[in-house]
């Protein structure tokens, strides 16, 4: 059955799940406390004087992190914890993308900002195997194999043999 | 959210890149006879430019 396949329909919320919880208990049902995009600005270009922040950011950017993801995360965490609603944080997003930019660049660190056109194609089974091929990887089936084999088979149980146990055929 | 930002980001990003690169001043306060209003203005793109602006003259 292919719905059993995505566990994520499963363990969605039951609708109506949202409003059973206690008005104004979550920091992002109050009122923000930065109501401007200035003031949120304000809050967030101090953040890349920071070596820690600015490290991190980095690092990420160089993991091949798209800007606009990263904008994403960092909006999104000003939105739970209260700072400012979802529209100050997508109207933020883009001075952020720009610093990350200027933050990239002085450190020499290539980036994308996740607005180019993607390519047709794809990884394929074609260009994995020869990505494997390259790096002197081997594939991660080939030990599952190895475990199967190593692995001793179940003793079958003998089936019981009370007046209401099914026969077998 | 994350499609909207990009969304957002592609528009400022050619807004700055088409419009005339030297803004004539505005004279007088807004709100005063005959000045300019602040219709229109977006301070997104003003902290777009500026950065940008700023890196570029690095």
């Amino acid at each position: 059955m292919p719905i059993l396949d995505k566990p994520d329909l499963l363990d969605a919320p039951i609708p109506g799940q949202a409003l059973t919880g206690e008005p104004g208990a979550y920091p992002w049902e109050q009122p923000p406390q930065l109501t401007t995009v200035d003031e949120a600005v304000e809050h967030y270009i101090p953040m890349f004087n920071e070596e820690e922040i600015l490290s991190g950011v980095l690092s990420h950017i160089e993991g091949g992190v798209a800007l606009a993801t990263m904008a994403d995360l960092i909006t999104k965490g000003g939105v739970m914890t209260g700072l400012h609603s979802i529209d100050v944080g997508i109207m933020v997003a883009p001075v952020l993308i720009e610093m990350m930019i200027t933050s990239a660049d002085a450190a020499g660190i290539e980036y994308t900002i996740g607005t180019e056109p993607k390519k047709k194609g794809g990884s394929t089974k074609v260009s994995i195997a020869a990505a494997l091929r390259e790096s002197d990887m081997e594939p991660m089936i080939e030990d599952e194999t190895v475990l199967e084999e190593e692995l001793p088979e179940e003793e079958m149980e003998e089936p019981s043999m009370g007046m209401m146990s099914r026969r077998s055929v | 959210m994350s499609k909207h930002i990009r969304k957002l980001y592609t528009r400022i990003d050619s807004q700055i890149k088409s419009a005339p690169k030297k803004v004539p001043t505005t004279t007088g306060l807004v709100g005063k006879r005959g000045a300019a209003t602040d219709e229109g203005i977006n301070p997104v793109i003003d902290y777009v430019t500026y950065i940008r602006e700023s890196r570029e003259s690095r």
